[in-house]
């Protein structure tokens, strides 16, 4: 039965009563069917408010810079992707590593919401159960049915090479087995890649034209942490207000390098974008290049150096890149 | 006094009292140390170079902020270039070694949103290689004329 969620909750209500933590960040039933919600649990009475399924979208990392700064310890309940985020966030120096406690999940993926509507399209009037190993139960008016999660995973889930949390305090269960698609991470960023630069500039103009500057991205970001964004800055003024085509390329193209060799590919970005932008492109394309140059993948060592921010005398020197 | 901002409006009037066929415009960050000093030589030498080159002078290439290249293509300018010390060179000891890590992998960005690595170009002139500054500066250019106008917001198809 759902053993993961009950130990998330007796985990949480054991490092609250013993006053280990402060709070427990986590995920609860949220005010729709197929949705969870960030829970800042503060008392183990209410630990049992505490969910664990395959709706727990959200990178909780974000919020964790803020609740250290509010003072005490903080449990984070973590997926792989959640657990990277917070190992950059330690690298980086925004959250003291004695301050968190790591309650690593291992994920099997979550589910594309989406993909579960019924015959209408729709997910109204659908309930929705799930056994805690891998199987959701759907009912509607048309009847039952049930959907292994695997088969209706998002594409970042899909897509993740690290489901399995690489830095943990604790872990409730054992290692997930791989996702499906680890293997081809990169297949679609490689496609676009090879098409002509006409093509790609085409593509992206059409993409970024459609934002709206809404900044969800930036806000369900974990490592877009900057107290100013350089979007907001009057002086120097990177960007206007104006929600143009060429403002919002620079929205973008920026945004992507400064998470060059940062990004863990959580996808929160894309999930959380109104406009359907494939924003983690960007990101992608960057991490496979900085895994190519500089052998380093982020967010799985809280010890190393993230690439941009280090270098060796013996790189390769730009030349090769002129005449290409 | 003459406004001597590198601005759109200026360049777009540059272009109206140019009347002429397109030229490329190209903005060059130098190092203050050695491709500044490069490219006055090159001028003192009264060395010949295409005038298409905007010159910004930077205190190193560490502080090339790949948004600056960002925002010279935003704002219609079809070529930029970084130039520093080289390797080992550098006044700071090693502002050079971090935008030789940075340069690249912005190049990558943008040539994978579409803007041709042609007009990026990034690469190392002393105090002492005026010859190399014009070299470089007549092989950007010719490359960038060859590619033709850039804007973000316009596709050439």
């Amino acid at each position: 039965m759902r053993v993961l969620e009950q130990a998330v909750r007796d985990k949480a209500r054991e490092l609250l009563a013993s006053g280990q933590v402060r709070l427990v960040l986590g995920y609860q039933a949220g005010s729709v069917p197929f949705r969870t919600a960030p829970a800042f649990i503060r008392a183990p009475e209410d630990a049992d408010r505490l969910v664990w399924n395959p709706f727990c979208s959200n990178n909780l990392a974000v919020y964790l810079p803020a609740a250290v700064g509010a003072g005490g310890r903080v449990a984070v309940v973590a997926k792989g992707c959640d657990a990277r985020s917070l190992v950059a966030l330690i690298q980086e120096h925004q959250v003291p590593r004695e301050r968190v406690v790591i309650l690593g999940v291992p994920c099997t993926g979550m589910a594309e919401t989406t993909r579960l509507a019924g015959a209408d399209g729709s997910l109204h009037g659908i309930a929705v159960t799930w056994d805690g190993d891998g199987t959701l139960g759907l009912s509607d008016a048309d009847g039952e049915r049930s959907v292994a999660v695997r088969d209706v995973l998002q594409e970042r889930c899909r897509l993740c090479e690290h489901n399995t949390p690489a830095l943990a305090d604790e872990m409730l269960g054992a290692a997930a087995p791989p996702m499906p698609g680890a293997a081809e991470a990169f297949a679609a960023v490689e496609a676009l890649a090879h098409r002509p630069v006409e093509e790609r500039r085409a593509y992206w103009r059409a993409q970024v034209e459609r934002c709206i500057r809404c900044y969800a991205c930036r806000a369900a970001c974990p490592a877009c942490y900057c107290r100013t964004c350089f979007m907001d800055k009057a002086a120097p003024r990177w960007a206007s207000k104006a929600n143009t085509a060429d403002e919002s390329w620079m929205f973008h193209a920026g945004r992507a390098f400064h998470l060059a060799g940062r990004c863990v590919e959580c996808g929160e970005c894309e999930r959380v974008c109104p406009m359907g932008i494939p924003i983690s492109a960007l990101n992608r394309m960057l991490d496979r290049e900085v895994r190519e140059r500089f052998g380093y993948t982020a967010g799985l060592d809280p010890e190393s150096v993230p690439p941009l921010g280090t270098f060796r005398p013996e790189d390769p020197d730009p030349g090769g890149l002129e005449e290409r | 006094m003459a406004d001597t901002r590198l601005t759109v409006q200026q360049t777009a009037k540059e272009r109206v009292a140019a009347q002429t066929a397109w030229e490329p415009l190209i903005v060059a960050f130098l190092c203050n140390w050695c491709s500044y000093a490069g490219a006055d030589l090159a001028g003192s030498s009264r060395m010949s170079y295409p005038p298409n080159v905007r010159v910004v002078r930077v205190p190193c290439s560490g502080r090339v902020n790949p948004l600056f290249i960002m925002s010279c293509f935003k704002k219609g300018f079809d070529g930029v270039l970084v130039a520093g010390c080289h390797p080992g060179d550098c006044h700071y000891v090693k502002g050079n070694y971090y935008a030789r890590r940075r340069m690249p992998l912005a190049q990558e960005l943008l040539e994978y949103m579409g803007v041709e690595p042609g007009r990026i170009r990034f690469d190392w002139v002393s105090a002492a290689e005026s010859g190399r500054f014009a070299q470089v500066v007549q092989s950007l250019t010719e490359q960038v004329r060859a590619l033709g106008p850039f804007a973000v917001n316009k596709v050439h198809i």
